[in-house]
């Protein structure tokens, strides 16, 4: 079959030692932010963006994506040992994964959600490898109305799976289209909302944006948390020795399926656009609470309530990839940043990409599974490294982010004003994240509103005018009407939802829904 | 039953975007519009900023009827808690901004840390002196030496 050629051909070139180096520098990163509270892969990724500039496309990119997948085994990490989820998506893990820590068995729980973790990410990549290479092949014959199409519905999907409202979510993603609209128009060299800034004529930098909206606002966040946080909630780590690492025979029994359930919800959550790790490991959670037989037991250190979430999480890094390499939709914030990092390499997301650049796809996808391998070593042997970590004050950290932060945003154009930049989208941030607004489909928009706007100006060229090319051209079409199904379904459900509540009722897995941007 | 207005979140966002909306399409207006056949640079612009707003008065209508089961109260106390941190750390960057390309790289990180280091009470100020002696060098050493960037190292 093809696909194994294809697959040895990328492990070929994933295991040369360059980039081999780099897909572990890229995890290991990965590792370390994912168990330090405040520091999110996404800022991070968008911080170290302009510093891969020097480096060859296909490394680069390995070693951003392995520091995605690999802060979703650190985040487990610092949620089990401090209640204090390393990342978003580690948050569900913070009940049982501490509870269980707090009962001796935190050994345990750390080598679970390491192995859980492996086994999401295994099967994802499998996906990607089996469905990216059609999907792209389906989609060359798009044309401008169908890219349109397609990037309304993404965005769309990205408004009502952010968490928060739907009517948020698409205020959100309409303030992040206008925020692409920033700078110089291409087409007619207009300058929009410059404000006379010269340094805006290129549009608001996708690294800033993130590293403000995720980045400060997150750390200044934590740091209110940490500070005020009510005394004697973190767990007596002690030693961990080999013998209590090691899981029981019972213990995988009962992991075996909510790993499996996991992993098939994280990698069906992860190709939409707007679901990210956080939200799959969220429903993950929610299912096995509903699914299990002894729901009381969670909360309280049930092993199904940290390996499902965990498996998800991974899961859906690994699928958002496949719209990205696949369509050029990013699947969620993250993947948005990494495919604005493959455009500054010369590698133009879209179907084309992997036709026209195998060699990359592959080796990406080959890495994409060493890193886990690495992953694996790293989060279960090295585990104590990580715990020492954990045991740096706050304040400290604080102070260091903050200097790489400044020193990082400099470092892209050596403009003293993008520093301003990014501390006004911080501030911007840490209000949004008190109002309940996701920054997620904010990002989305960003990437997408221009090519968006490109497409839709196209279309309209290319039909003089008249807007029901959207709805004459099949492809586009059936888009549409899936985008309709779904305001359908949402409309539907949200009404019946509100006639629930009004009877006084409330349902089983009332987790408390903190749906916080990565 | 009531949480007062302005604790609602979906009244300050609504309020929000009511506002960001309106002041793009107002932006948008000035730049050519066009027909849709022919887009000029304020068309989509135009759109997106009226749609905002549509948008923020929706969240911020439903926000005032008030029964929503999901809603929750701003926490503007938290917010306020914040005010501290974001003070120190702003005030730390705009001096970065300002002085990075007058005392260099070195320097400039290692007053940022100690003006950022104020918004955390629990620091002794030998160990923020010694934060930022740290952090300067090994910004210097990561920055400076290993990638080698074109940033003013010294006076």
């Amino acid at each position: 079959m093809e696909i194994i050629s294809n697959l040895a051909l990328g492990f070929e070139i994933a295991l040369s030692p360059s980039t081999l180096f780099y897909c572990f520098i890229g995890v290991l990163i990965g590792t370390f932010i994912g168990v330090l509270p405040g520091l999110g892969p996404t800022m991070t990724i968008g911080m170290l963006l302009p510093i891969t500039f020097h480096l060859p496309p296909t490394e680069a990119i390995i070693m951003l994506a392995g520091i995605y997948y690999g802060a979703m085994y650190g985040g487990s990490t610092c949620a089990i040992l401090l209640k204090l989820p390393g990342t978003a998506s580690a948050a569900v893990v913070c009940q049982d994964g501490n509870a269980m820590a707090r009962q001796g068995r935190g050994g345990v729980a750390l080598v679970m959600t390491a192995l859980a973790s492996f086994v999401g990410s295994c099967f994802a990549i499998l996906l990607l490898a089996a469905f990216a290479p059609p999907l792209a092949e389906f989609a060359l014959r798009f044309g401008p109305p169908e890219y349109v199409s397609l990037m309304v519905v993404g965005l769309l999907l990205a408004a009502v799976m952010g968490g928060g409202t739907v009517l948020k979510g698409l205020g959100m993603v309409l303030l992040g289209l206008l925020l692409g609209m920033v700078g110089q128009d291409v087409v007619t060299g207009v300058p929009r909302y410059t404000f006379g800034f010269l340094q805006l004529y290129e549009g608001v930098d996708i690294a800033i944006t993130v590293i403000g909206l995720f980045g400060i606002a997150e750390l200044a966040r934590t740091s209110v948390r940490t500070n005020h946080r009510p005394a004697g909630q973190a767990a007596p780590i002690g030693k961990l020795t080999w013998r209590e690492l090691l899981p029981g025979r019972s213990d995988f029994r009962t992991a075996a399926g909510p790993t499996v359930r996991g992993t098939m919800l994280g990698s069906l959550l992860g190709i939409l656009p707007g679901a990210g790790p956080a939200l799959s490991s969220f429903m993950a959670y929610a299912a096995e609470i509903r699914l299990s037989s002894t729901p009381e037991r969670f909360g309280l250190g049930a092993i199904e309530g940290i390996t499902a979430p965990e498996a998800a999480n991974n899961a859906s890094a690994q699928t958002s990839f496949i719209p990205a390499f696949s369509l050029g939709i990013p699947g969620d914030a993250i993947t948005a940043v990494i495919l604005g990092g493959m455009l500054i390499h010369g590698l133009v997301p879209g179907p084309q990409l992997i036709s026209s650049n195998p060699t990359f796809f592959w080796a990406v996808v080959a890495s994409f599974w060493i890193g886990n391998l690495l992953l694996l070593i790293i989060n279960i042997p090295f585990v104590g490294i990580w715990v020492k970590l954990l045991q740096i004050p706050h304040r400290f950290l604080f102070c260091g982010i903050m200097a790489f932060v400044a020193v990082g945003v400099f470092s892209i154009r050596g403009e003293p004003f993008d520093i301003l930049l990014v501390l006004a989208l911080g501030v911007i941030g840490f209000l949004f994240l008190y109002l309940g607004l996701e920054a997620t489909p904010l990002l989305l928009g960003l990437v997408l509103g221009p090519m968006l706007e490109a497409s839709f100006r196209r279309s309209m060229l290319l039909s003089r005018g008249d807007p029901s090319i959207f709805v004459t051209r099949p492809v586009s079409l059936v888009l549409l009407t899936f985008m309709l199904a779904i305001i359908v379904l949402l409309v539907t459900s949200a009404l019946r939802g509100r006639r629930r509540a009004q009877r006084g009722n409330s349902l089983g897995a009332e987790t408390e829904q903190k749906r916080q941007p990565l | 039953m009531s949480i007062p207005l302005m604790r609602r979140s979906r009244v300050v966002s609504g309020l929000l975007f009511i506002a960001v909306g309106g002041l793009a399409a107002f932006g948008a207006a000035g730049y050519s519009v066009g027909t849709i056949a022919r887009m000029g640079p304020g068309f989509f612009p135009l759109v997106l900023g009226v749609l905002l707003s549509g948008v923020g008065v929706a969240l911020l209508l439903g926000g005032m009827r008030g029964n929503a089961v999901d809603e929750r109260a701003v926490q503007w106390d938290e917010v306020w808690l914040g005010m501290r941190p974001m003070l120190f750390s702003a005030a730390g960057l705009v001096q970065f901004a300002f002085t990075i390309n007058i005392i260099g790289l070195p320097l400039s990180t290692g007053i940022l840390v100690i003006i950022v280091s104020f918004s955390e009470r629990k620091f002794t100020p030998t160990e923020r002196l010694i934060t930022a002696i740290a952090l300067a060098g090994g910004v210097y050493v990561v920055f400076g030496l290993m990638l080698n960037l074109p940033i003013r190292m010294w006076i």
